[in-house]
């Protein structure tokens, strides 16, 4: 159900120095990139689940949402950049789509999926992802390093 | 979240508060007891230093190791991680440790991941 009247989330998050101000419209998009560093974690996911907020999705919603989006920003934060001397980018990009509903994009230009016999983390947090999603993609395109995992939220 | 954590004092000398950014953890030495209570959000950033404080105090003399929960209010698949090796390590340890119970968002994890109910939760 989408709001009725404009409700705006504010979500000012510190973390390493960087301050992200959520503070949206009815449907605008959010668009952010941070280097993949546990310290971030917190600050996307809060972003996103305040996004969310001022689109109309329920607490428990958000409890789904923020869950989801954490699972993702520590699978780029654990896997993506391993092997390299400092760590690049993981993105989060969320936007209502058509039906109405919240798409989530969790990207990084990492390593793309390899199959990892030494952690644990990466199973458990896409199936954990998968139960809180109503759809979930994960895209790592040949012709670009990295990997976009692709959430969708029913919200309202 | 427990009571003295909302009244402003200074931690005694058998208690410390460490503030971890989205996590403030209160380490407090009481008799046989020692209790580990968490507020705020708990991840990956978070999670290693919860281990450490653990750690610290499963290498004491407590008779009886409590991790409260009870001021947590986000918990992903880091912190069943955390809680589940801190299980195992108890089991062979005498079973000192215990927990109390975190908000629904915790629970939930918890019930969802499936392990809610093998954790050695209070009541």
């Amino acid at each position: 159900m989408p709001p009725t009247s404009l409700v705006q989330f504010v979500s000012r998050t510190r973390g390493a120095g960087r301050q992200i101000n959520v503070c949206t419209g009815y449907q605008s998009r959010l668009k952010e990139c941070l280097p993949a560093r546990a310290e971030n974690i917190a600050l996307l996911r809060r972003a996103v689940v305040a996004y969310a907020g001022s689109n109309g999705a329920s607490e428990r919603q958000r409890e789904d949402i923020a869950l989801a989006v954490s699972e993702a920003l520590s699978n780029a934060v654990l896997h993506a950049y391993v092997g390299r001397d400092s760590p690049g980018d993981v993105g989060v990009d969320a936007w209502i789509d058509d039906e109405r509903a919240l798409e989530v994009v969790v990207c990084d230009d990492g390593v793309g999926m390899l199959p990892r016999t030494d952690s644990p983390g990466l199973g458990v947090g896409l199936s954990l992802i998968a139960r809180m999603t109503e759809h979930l993609a994960v895209e790592s395109p040949d012709a670009m390093p990295g990997m976009r995992l692709r959430m969708t939220f029913a919200i309202g | 979240m427990t009571g003295d954590v909302s009244e402003p004092h200074e931690p005694s000398p058998a208690e410390q508060l460490i503030e971890l950014g989205d996590l403030t953890l209160r380490s407090r030495r009481a008799g046989g007891v020692h209790t580990i209570a968490l507020s705020g959000e708990l991840d990956l950033a978070t999670a290693g230093d919860v281990q450490r404080e653990l750690e610290r105090a499963e290498a004491g003399d407590a008779a009886s190791i409590v991790l409260d929960l009870s001021g947590l209010m986000f918990m992903d698949s880091t912190g069943v991680r955390l809680l589940m090796s801190a299980y195992a390590r108890s089991r062979a340890d005498a079973n000192r440790l215990t927990l109390l119970r975190g908000g629904p968002a915790v629970q939930r994890v918890l019930e969802i991941t499936g392990v809610a109910s093998r954790l050695p939760f209070a009541d």
